[in-house]
C-alpha cells in the first residue's frame, strides 16, 4: 500500500481513537494525544525497551505468601521504531520468551515500524550488526519522496491499513527494487565480521567512569534485580524489579562482600563481549543492533564499534 | 494461564539445627525433586531473594550463614516458621561421568553443604563409585559443621578434616586444605570436587594439576549474584556461560581464567 506523506497524520488521528499511541516525541518513546507531537526526524537517545520492560515494576504482591502482579496493558500501537529497535524487541521476546510480565506488554503491542533509508546519524552501526532492517513488525513504513510504502507484516496490520481509506495500492516490485537500494546503501559501508579488540576495549576502560548510562539506554539491556518493600504498617508488601547495570560493582557482589568484577576495565570488557560475544551464544542472536546509542550518551567518548578489529 | 517462573512455594520448616555458632540448617517440610548439586532460591517477602545450595538427597535441607539481608532474617526463623522457595536450579553433579571414578570431595568451610548432598547420594548408591574420600578445611575447631555427620561418615569412607587455627583441645590437623591434599596418595581413577571459597579453586586445582590430575577431571562448584536463577538476569555469568543455567558445577577447564 502506499500513504501520502501528508496523510500520514490523520491515518495516526485515526489510530488514537482506537488504541493507545506511543511514538518519539523527541528524547523518548511516549503515549501520544496528536499526531502533530511525532518526531520521526531523530533517533530517540531512550530505545522503547522501557514499554516492555520498565525500569521499575512491581511483580508480586505479598499477601499470606506472594501473589504474582501482572498489569494489564491495553491494546497499544508503537509507531514510529527504527529496524534496530525492532531487532532489539526481537532479541527480547527470544531472551525473555518465558516472562510473563514481559509478554503481557509483548502481546499487546503493534508494532509500525520505519525503515531508515540512510543511516539516521554518525552514531548509527547497523551496517556493522546487519540490524537495518527486520521482519519484527506489523506494519512496515518505507518513504520514499512523497510516499510512505506500507508493507503488512500480519494479519492484524493488513487489517488496520484495509479499514483506512486514503491508500493507494502499491506494486511489489516497487517496494522490492526500494528495499533493495536501501539495502545497498548499507552494505556499501558494511564490515564482513566482528571481531573484538580486546587492547582497544582495555585502553577505553581506562577512561570509563561506570557511570553506567550505556545500559540505561541499550535496547536489549534487561539485567534486573529485584528489592522488595515494606509497607506504612511494617509490613512486607511488594516485589519490585528495576533496572541493573553491569558496570557498577554491586552487580557481582556475593555474600561475604566478594566482588567477582571489581575494576572498570573487567566490568566494561564483560558488557562489550556480552552484546558482541555472548549474547549470540546464549540467545542466539547479536545483542548489539548498532544503534549506538551507547556511543552518543557515553560522556568519555568510549566506542564499542571501534573496539572491533578492522 | 502461563507458569511465573519467578513465582516461590511456601515450605515450612521443620527443625533447625545450630552446625556451629554462626551456621544453621533447616530441614525444610517440602518435596522437591532434585539431584545433589542443584540449588534454591530462597524468597523471604519483605527482605528479596537468596541462592541457597541444597544439602542434602533426597531431603530437602538449606545450611547457611547470616551474610546478607536475607540469610540475616532467615538465621531468625524457627521450626513452623514458613519460607518461600522456588527451583530446584542449575545443573545436578555430572552423575554419568562419575560413575565408577574414585572421588575425591574436597571444600572449606561452607562450601561442605553442596558437598553434603553428593555424600547422601553416595550413602545410597555405593555401587555406583570407586571409592570417595573427603578432604575439608575450616577456619577453626568451632566452625566445623556437620560434626556428628562426619563422625558417621568416616565409617563408609576416610574423612580428613583440618582447620587453620586450632585451639588446645584439638589433635586433628592443622594448615589449609592444599597442604593435606599434598601428602595424600591418590587413587588410580580420580575426579576431584571442590567447593569452597574462590581462592581455594586455584590453589587446590594448582595442587592437583602438581600430581597430575588434569583440570577437565576437576569440577568446580561456583557461588555467584544470582536473582533469577532461570538465565533472565545475566548477574551469575562466567563468560558466556550462565552459572545458574549451565553451572554451578563445571569443569574446571571450561571456566578457568574466565571473568
Amino acid at each position: 500500500m502506499i500513504i501520502k506523506k501528508h496523510d500520514l497524520n490523520s491515518f495516526i488521528d485515526a489510530l488514537i481513537k482506537r488504541y493507545d499511541i506511543f511514538a518519539p516525541v523527541g528524547r523518548t518513546f511516549e503515549k501520544i494525544e496528536n499526531a502533530k507531537d511525532i518526531k520521526l526526524d531523530k533517533k530517540t537517545a531512550f530505545s522503547a525497551r522501557k514499554l516492555f520492560f520498565p525500569d521499575k515494576e512491581k511483580i508480586f504482591l505479598f499477601r499470606q505468601k506472594p501473589v504474582p502482579h501482572i498489569e494489564k496493558t491495553k491494546r497499544r500501537v508503537l509507531f514510529g521504531v527504527r529496524p534496530c529497535d525492532m531487532n532489539a524487541i526481537a532479541y527480547l521476546d527470544k531472551l525473555l520468551k518465558d516472562d510473563p510480565y514481559y509478554k503481557e506488554k509483548r502481546k499487546n503491542t503493534l508494532i509500525f515500524g520505519i525503515q531508515c533509508i540512510k543511516r539516521l546519524d554518525d552514531n548509527c552501526y547497523c551496517h556493522i550488526t546487519d540490524t537495518f532492517q527486520t521482519n519484527t513488525y506489523d506494519l512496515l513504513f518505507i518513504e520514499s519522496k512523497d510516499d510512505f510504502f506500507i508493507v503488512t507484516g500480519s494479519e492484524i496490520g493488513r487489517k488496520i491499513i484495509s479499514k483506512f481509506k486514503h491508500l493507494k495500492k502499491a506494486k511489489v516490485r516497487d517496494i522490492d527494487i526500494l528495499m533493495e537500494l536501501i539495502r545497498k546503501s548499507f552494505v556499501m559501508r558494511s564490515r564482513a565480521r566482528i571481531e573484538i579488540n580486546d587492547r582497544a576495549i582495555e585502553e577505553f576502560a581506562r577512561r570509563c567512569v561506570s557511570c553506567s548510562a550505556c545500559n540505561a539506554v541499550c535496547p536489549t539491556c534487561v539485567c534486573f534485580y529485584d528489592e522488595d518493600k515494606i509497607g506504612l504498617g511494617l509490613k512486607p508488601e511488594e516485589r519490585i524489579r528495576y533496572w541493573d547495570s553491569c558496570q557498577l560493582q554491586r552487580y557481582t557482589r556475593v555474600a561475604g562482600n566478594f566482588v567477582f568484577r571489581p575494576e572498570r576495565q573487567q566490568r566494561l570488557k564483560n558488557w562489550i563481549h556480552c552484546k558482541l560475544g555472548y549474547s549470540k551464544e546464549r540467545v542466539g542472536m547479536l545483542g548489539c543492533v548498532g544503534c549506538g546509542r551507547c556511543v552518543s550518551v557515553c560522556m568519555v567518548d568510549i566506542n564499542m564499534f571501534h573496539a572491533l578489529r578492522q | 494461564m502461563t507458569i511465573n517462573p519467578y513465582e516461590p512455594e511456601m515450605a515450612k520448616i521443620k527443625k533447625v539445627v545450630d552446625e556451629n555458632p554462626e551456621i544453621k540448617t533447616f530441614v525444610l517440610d517440602k518435596k522437591m525433586h532434585f539431584l545433589p548439586g542443584q540449588f534454591v532460591q530462597v524468597s523471604l517477602p519483605g527482605f528479596g531473594e537468596a541462592p541457597i545450595s541444597i544439602s542434602s538427597y533426597p531431603d530437602l535441607e538449606l545450611t547457611f550463614r547470616p551474610v546478607g539481608s536475607v540469610t540475616d532474617d532467615l538465621y531468625k526463623m524457627r521450626p513452623r516458621n514458613k519460607i518461600g522457595i522456588r527451583g530446584p536450579y542449575g545443573n545436578p553433579y555430572p552423575f554419568d561421568y562419575l560413575k565408577g571414578k574414585d572421588i575425591l570431595l574436597i571444600s572449606g568451610g561452607c562450601g561442605l553443604a553442596p558437598i553434603r548432598s553428593f555424600i547422601d547420594y553416595y550413602l545410597l548408591n555405593k555401587k555406583h563409585f570407586s571409592s570417595l574420600v573427603l578432604f575439608y578445611g575450616a577456619r577453626n575447631p568451632k566452625s566445623i559443621i556437620y560434626k556428628n555427620e562426619l563422625e558417621k561418615w568416616k565409617k563408609h569412607f576416610s574423612v580428613h578434616v583440618t582447620v587453620d587455627e586450632a585451639d588446645k583441645n584439638w589433635k586433628g590437623n592443622i594448615g589449609v586444605v592444599t597442604k593435606l591434599l599434598g601428602n595424600f596418595k591418590l587413587p588410580k581413577n580420580p575426579v576431584a570436587m571442590i567447593c569452597g571459597p574462590p581462592i581455594m579453586f586455584k590453589f587446590v586445582s594448582h595442587m592437583l594439576n602438581a600430581k597430575g590430575v588434569s583440570d577437565d577431571k576437576i569440577i568446580v562448584s561456583f557461588e555467584r549474584n544470582m536473582r533469577c536463577g532461570i538465565g533472565k538476569c545475566f548477574h551469575c555469568n562466567i563468560g558466556s556461560k550462565l552459572v545458574c543455567k549451565d553451572g554451578p558445577n563445571f569443569r574446571w577447564s571450561e571456566v578457568k581464567g574466565l571473568e
